[in-house]
């Protein structure tokens, strides 16, 4: 067996300026040449810690507490600066995790990649800049020679990912970490870019450390698996066997929650209610919304959203799945009567929400209420859970004090937040945490309808399930319809009773969700459905 | 809830706060405000300087027993000495009880100058913010107006209009900062008032009054305070060159930037009659400043 190209033995890592605070704690970890080993964690599991510790990019703030890191035959911990020169572009490449900030605005993209090769003295002018071109080529862009006349923000996010493959890559490392590389793309961008990933590095015989949180992406894409939680890794194994046989039970949780790698338990419909027409909550008809924007020089309306059209029975699912740029939330923004639609009509609760004046469109949002995605950015860092939870009912007015007081403590219980939450303010809270309040928020009107954007896609995967895990029992219990908005299928498939998919504004599936996701319609829907990573594991 | 959910944020690193989920966080968040002023010697010092000054505003016969207004003609021109800290001036007054005693004058006028544009140019900025549309661009315009205009020069004009005293002076250079107080309040308006929160609080049903009254303005104050800190050290300088140029004060009447006035007149003799009140306004100036950045770089925003 030939020896590893990377081993880090022992390895402690530390924060604080004064007392360290251990944060990943006695890693062992061997990569063979040529070999794919993922990571996997949630955030904070020092994952991306360990990452970067491996390519000599700590920030100030963290140290190596003591272990060993080698590469190729190189002792990276005690290497200086100097050599950290010689062997980072060489030895080491590195795709980061953003792909919207890490290259240069104000430089072409191809200068960017041939600057590798110069610094490295692989190429220079001339020779350097064709050889970017092939690089860019190999990296999957097309028309590679214009691509590299482009500046970054010329180009999609899938596109500028490629080009940091190609940065990555143009020195041929022996090893290149990619640090979550296409958890900010699309899920068929992310599919193709992998790919890419994976052809190239087979080729060079470049081993890969990838770190991702998405336990599907790391199945299918790594030979070897490592877990990590708290600092600590806590399996280590071949992908099949961790997947198959989980001894740890962190890893056995982590693998329960990773909606795309469970077998989902169809959602069982009620079929009772279903067959019994009733009027619905929603009823959107031919909406079209259209933005004012500049093409080829001449002002024109460019449509967002157009022609959509579907409608939401009480107590029920129903999911919009699509890219960003779909047109999905502006879907939900005008279900919501947040943006006026240009054209169609929305209706709630049997009130049409657009030609309403301000004050009964206010009270028309008695009915209807939202949870947005980000919960970190949707509650008022200044209010205390008690006073954000409180707030639909302050502003129409219900109850007083007391009773507002009850129906508060009342709904916290209901979401499963411990009462003594009440008092805190979000920044004291956990993701999860917050999210729950956002949905008590959203519940304290006893709305027939609940606008769910994206409403699980910033919490970590364990924390996604109960979530989702709450909204189910919330339904069960209270009879709230959602509109629930997602980029995730997986998860989709979850919850939904009933699925539209969009693409580039339009409706392209529409139907039950079972009928959607075994016999789709359309061409794109079968692409988003091959997309989803883990399929090989299930 | 478990650990495991507790998403402390490992990509954000940076601010060196690693996760540290259990009990031992919450003893020490309540001496952090102290340690932290111990680690800035700077901060310390401006804060310790400020405490002195409001000391000399508020009692100054503490710390002087020489009357500002009477002097000995026998001590006319001393240089700095133990008897007299900053020396005396040419009809025997002791400096440093002008200095003390102008204190009050100088930080009041200051402050009141400070309050009419925070006042006035807060009110304007949250208004333009809020509102949007012609009334934002109104006036954003009429602060446009007021930037093309010098600030010392626009509260020269204002105190020609208005009449000389120090009231005037304060009122008027207060004018000169409604422009800056306008333009910051108003970006952050139109930063909260883009932020999912704000969002969150129509769609469950608050008008726009509770909005702005209940999410908005509370979230504004924290820069604004920042700003005003900011600028009560420029109000300081204003004021003094003011009263320098013989707009404020009355002359028995002690006064920093007069007292400067009247020194100059004598910098060749006695070059401490300028020197010592002109290092007042500069300290203190520095302390506001270092006050103003401390509260910028404190994430809470000072707001407890």
């Amino acid at each position: 067996m030939t020896p590893p190209i990377l081993r880090i033995e022992g390895l402690h890592v530390g924060y604080g300026r004064h007392r360290l605070h251990p944060v990943v704690i006695d890693a062992d970890i061997e990569v063979q040449p040529g070999e794919v080993v993922a990571i996997v964690g949630e955030s904070g599991s020092g994952k991306t810690t360990l990452a970067n510790a491996v390519a000599g990019l700590l920030p100030a703030a963290g140290a190596i507490t003591s272990g060993r890191i080698t590469l190729d035959g190189h002792d990276l911990v005690a290497a200086s600066e100097r050599q950290w020169r010689s062997i980072r572009g060489r030895l080491l490449g590195v795709v980061p995790q953003d792909p919207g900030v890490s290259l240069n605005p104000v430089e072409r993209v191809g200068s960017q990649v041939a600057e590798v090769l110069q610094i490295h003295g692989l190429a220079r002018g001339r020779a350097a800049r064709r050889r970017a071109v092939e690089l860019l080529a190999e990296a999957g862009l097309t028309r590679p020679e214009a691509r590299a006349r482009q500046f970054p923000h010329e180009l999609s996010g899938g596109m500028r990912q490629r080009v940091l493959i190609a940065i990555a890559l143009a020195a041929q490392p022996r090893l290149l970490i990619a640090d979550e590389p296409t958890s900010a793309l699309d899920v068929t961008v992310q599919r193709r870019v992998l790919d890419h990933l994976g052809d190239l590095t087979r080729e060079f015989g470049t081993a890969v450390l990838l770190i991702t949180h998405d336990l599907a992406v790391a199945a299918d894409r790594a030979a070897r698996i490592v877990v990590m939680s708290q600092g600590r890794i806590v399996e280590t194994g071949s992908t099949d066997h961790v997947l198959r046989a989980p001894q740890h039970p962190y890893t056995r949780q982590l693998i329960s929650s990773a909606p795309s790698l469970t077998m989902v338990r169809p959602r069982r419909r009620r079929t009772d209610e279903a067959s019994a027409p009733r009027t619905p909550v929603v009823a959107a008809a031919k909406l079209v919304k259209a933005f004012p924007a500049i093409e080829e020089g001449r002002r024109r309306m460019t449509p967002v959203v157009a022609d959509v059209t579907f409608d939401i029975s009480p107590g029920e699912t129903f999911a919009i799945v699509g890219e960003s740029g779909s047109g999905k939330t502006t879907t939900a923004r005008m279900v919501m009567g947040l943006t006026r639609p240009t054209g169609g009509i929305v209706t709630v609760n049997g009130v049409e929400i657009g030609e309403l004046p301000p004050k009964q469109a206010r009270a028309a949002r008695r009915g209807i209420q939202m949870i947005y995605q980000n919960p970190y950015a949707s509650l008022d860092p200044r209010f205390t859970v008690s006073d954000i939870i409180q707030e639909p009912l302050r502003a129409f007015g219900i109850g007083h004090r007391t009773h507002r007081r009850r129906r508060v403590a009342e709904l916290v219980e209901r979401v499963a937040l411990p009462a003594h939450v009440l008092d805190r303010r979000p920044d004291q809270l956990s993701g999860g945490q917050r999210q729950r309040v956002a949905i008590a928020r959203a519940l304290a009107l006893d709305p027939t309808i609940v606008v769910c954007d994206e409403p699980t896609s910033a919490l970590d995967v364990t924390v996604q399930a109960q979530i989702l895990e709450l909204l189910l029992d919330l339904q069960r219990d209270l009879g709230t319809a959602y509109l629930f908005i997602s980029h995730d299928l997986a998860v989709v498939r979850q919850v939904a009773d009933r699925v539209a998919v969009m693409h580039n504004g339009r409706i392209v599936d529409q139907g039950a969700t079972a009928t959607v996701f075994d016999n789709p319609t359309s061409m794109y829907t079968r692409e988003l459905l091959d997309a989803i990573p883990g399929k090989a594991h299930r | 809830m478990t650990i495991a959910t507790t998403p402390d944020d490992m990509h954000g690193s940076r601010a060196g706060t690693p996760p540290a989920p259990g009990p031992a966080k919450q003893g020490r968040t309540r001496s952090v405000p102290a340690r932290w002023l111990l680690r800035n010697p700077g901060l310390l010092a401006a804060v310790a300087f400020i405490a002195v000054l409001l000391g000399w505003a508020l009692l100054p016969s503490l710390f002087t027993s020489h009357d500002p207004l009477r002097g000995l003609a026998s001590q006319a021109n001393q240089a700095p000495s133990w008897d007299h800290l900053f020396g005396t001036d040419r009809l025997g007054r002791d400096l440093f009880a002008r200095v003390v005693h102008g204190t009050s004058l100088s930080l009041r006028s200051a402050a009141l100058a400070v309050l009419v544009g925070l006042v006035a140019g807060s009110s304007i900025g949250l208004l333009a913010g809020f509102t949007g549309r012609w009334v934002d661009d109104l006036a954003m315009r009429f602060v446009d107006v007021l930037l093309s205009i010098p600030g010392l020069l626009l509260s020269l004009a204002v105190v020609t209009a208005i009449g000389f005293g120090t009231t005037n002076v304060a009122v008027a250079v207060g004018i000169g900062s409604v422009a800056s107080f306008a333009r910051v309040t108003r970006s952050e308006v139109l930063r909260i008032r883009g932020a999912t929160y704000v969002e969150a609080a129509y769609a469950s049903g608050c008008t726009r009054r509770t909005v702005l009254l209940r999410h908005v303005a509370p979230n504004v104050v924290g820069p604004v305070l920042a700003l005003a800190t900011l600028e009560f050290g420029t109000a300081c300088l204003a004021v003094s060159s003011l009263s320098f140029l013989g707009f404020g004060a009355v002359p028995p009447t002690p006064e920093w930037g007069s007292l400067v006035a009247e020194g100059r007149n004598a910098l060749a003799t006695s070059w401490w009659l300028a020197t010592f009140p002109g290092l007042a306004v500069v300290a203190t100036v520095v302390a506001a400043n270092r006050l103003a950045r401390a509260l910028v770089a404190d994430p809470r925003g000072g707001e407890r």
